[in-house]
């Protein structure tokens, strides 16, 4: 439709203005939807980590009066955990993977800043996804082979330091300790006690673990619910839960010479291999 | 740095005002800001069909009445001078163009590299890092009366940053994503045919945190994908005032502007902190259409 238009300063100018040709309304269409997926802001999914507050205060405040009676339906089960535990070395084996990532952080992080892609970003909040495949029991295995199971783990960053909860799956993950063949499907969660720089080295720390799944090891199996604690001078804590939900700690220094148990009214010596604990003018066998 | 901005704002003055008073002396030929013939830069209206607009920072041709096709020249020069084609393209529609208001929505995207060097530990390390920005507007133009119009628009900028080479030691290597909202507002005063001067606000409302994943590989058998999400600069809010004017004879015309403010990348839609620019916002084109 031709008509005349004013061109602003006062001379009159053809000048054709069409209608909207139908042809432009894919064009407009695409650019909005563009427009709307552009409007979804980047965000960073959070997972909130499991809460083992429950297990850290068991271990900080244990609730029981251990005598001889909660020891004799305990003996077995600190026994078989401390087994397991220190012959299978699996947590030792999570630790190990937490600790090799927190190292890579640390080359990474320099005073809270994260260097990555030549920008560096101060005090970074974010979640660290690891995944570490299994070993397997063929220690001449060339390459890594998923086919030997995965360790899956969530790890939090806080301002630039390591959130204290690491957790996460483990799932079918094969490995070998002195030529036997273990095995475990379950989950993990760490805690650090708190938030760490990524500077310190993990295994200084004492670390709580709780732990649930299948522990294998050739043919045999066992069920493995435990919450227990390492520290860096191989000091190993279970937190034993009595049926009424009273709990108690037994410890065993490195040498495993040295055990105990810390209970509500303190701490004091004692011996699995003997069935005997010397608890002052309390002792007793069972 | 500062003396060379200093000096920019100077010749930036003086171009002005040397035009300015050229073009306030009676056009020596046809009017050139005309009812038809509008400004193209933060309007909503476009080329043409089969009319070209080739400047010094923006190359475009009217594809149709009411499509318009840009490139931007500065990312073509920076990828060139990186041996790296860097594309950017950008679609602008004035899809309604009735009695005063005059409306479009426009598309760009833009890719390419950064090169940079630093001196780490001694050792001069040179890491390139990938863009890829998408931006979307939408503008309305009112022309209030003959010499009056009034501009507003708003820009949505999506960005994607990944590493292109190989870490340095201390590096991880990633993507990092940051949209940004951009609010603006032009008032243009046609003093002549010639001259018409503008008052350019920018805004910007939102900005996300920046959101950067990254790989961090450990071991033959270990690897972690480590996300974070992190405000890198305080840009919400960031604003430019920007007094600025546009020259235009038969062909040639000169879009020149100085503020202050934070800098406001027209290009690639993106911000660069006032602090960094010592509050100077820039606007600077030079181009003929036919």
């Amino acid at each position: 439709m031709a008509r005349l238009c004013n061109d602003g300063h006062g001379e009159a100018t053809p000048f054709l203005l069409s209608s909207p040709p139908v042809g432009r309304l894919p064009f407009i269409l695409l650019l909005s939807a563009c427009l709307a997926l552009g409007a979804c802001a980047p965000s960073l999914d959070i997972p909130p980590p499991p809460d083992i507050q429950p297990v850290l205060d068991a271990f900080d405040s244990p609730t029981a009066d251990v005598r001889a009676e909660i020891m004799g339906e305990s003996d077995d089960q600190i026994a078989r955990a401390s087994e397991n535990i220190t012959e299978s070395l699996l947590l030792r084996r999570i630790l190990d993977i937490i600790e090799s990532v927190r190292a890579g952080l640390d080359d990474a992080i320099d005073d809270g800043d994260l260097s990555a892609n030549g920008d560096e970003y101060s005090n970074p909040n974010g979640v660290v996804d690891i995944i570490s495949i299994c070993p397997g029991w063929d220690p001449q295995a060339p390459e890594p082979d998923e086919a030997n199971g995965k360790i899956d783990l969530t790890m939090l960053l806080v301002e630039g330091r390591i959130s204290p909860e690491v957790w996460g799956t483990v799932e079918g993950c094969q490995f070998l300790v002195d030529d036997r063949e273990w095995s475990f499907d379950g989950v993990v969660t760490v805690h650090f006690g708190d938030v760490v720089d990524v500077e310190t080295n993990l295994n200084q720390l004492v670390v709580t673990f709780v732990v649930e799944g299948t522990l294998r090891l050739g043919d045999q199996s066992f069920e493995l619910a435990e919450s227990a604690r390492i520290s860096g001078d191989g000091r190993l804590e279970i937190l034993i839960q009595l049926a009424d939900r009273r709990t108690f700690v037994y410890f065993f220094e490195p040498d495993e010479i040295i055990q105990g148990i810390r209970d509500i009214t303190g701490v004091f010596g004692c011996s699995l291999e003997n069935r005997e604990c010397d608890k002052g003018s309390d002792g007793f066998f069972w | 740095m500062r003396q060379r901005l200093r000096r920019l704002l100077l010749v930036a003055v003086v171009v002005a005002v040397a035009t300015g008073s050229m073009g306030l002396q009676p056009p020596p030929a046809r009017a050139y800001h005309s009812y038809k013939t509008r400004l193209l830069d933060s309007t909503a209206y476009s080329l043409y069909r089969r009319e070209f607009r080739i400047g010094l920072m923006k190359l475009s041709y009217g594809m149709f009445n009411w499509l318009q096709l840009s490139t931007y020249t500065l990312p073509w020069i920076a990828g060139a001078a990186l041996e790296q084609v860097a594309p950017n393209l950008e679609l602008k529609s004035t899809f309604f163009n009735r009695r005063k208001l005059a409306l479009s929505v426009s598309f760009e995207f833009a890719e390419g590299g950064v090169e940079s060097t630093e001196i780490d530990n001694g050792e001069l390390t040179t890491s390139t890092v990938n863009y890829l920005v998408f931006v979307t507007g939408l503008t309305s133009s009112v022309r209030i009366n003959s010499n009056i119009s009034t501009h507003l628009g708003g820009v949505f900028t999506g960005t994607d940053v990944a590493g292109g080479s190989e870490p340095t030691g201390n590096e991880v290597r990633g993507v990092a994503v940051v949209n940004m909202l951009q609010i603006w507002g032009m008032l243009e005063w046609r003093l002549s045919p010639v001259v018409a001067l503008t008052m350019t606000l920018r805004w910007l409302p939102y900005v996300s945190d920046t959101v950067a994943r990254a790989n961090l590989e450990i071991d033959d058998n270990t690897g972690a994908i480590i996300g974070i999400q992190v405000e890198v600069f305080d840009l919400e809010n960031a604003f430019a005032a920007i007094p600025g004017a546009v020259f235009s004879w038969e062909r040639a015309n000169i879009r020149v502007g100085v503020g202050y403010g934070d800098f406001f990348v027209e290009s690639v839609g993106l911000v660069i902190p006032a602090s960094i620019v010592r509050n100077i916002s820039a606007e600077f084109d030079v181009f003929v259409r036919f």
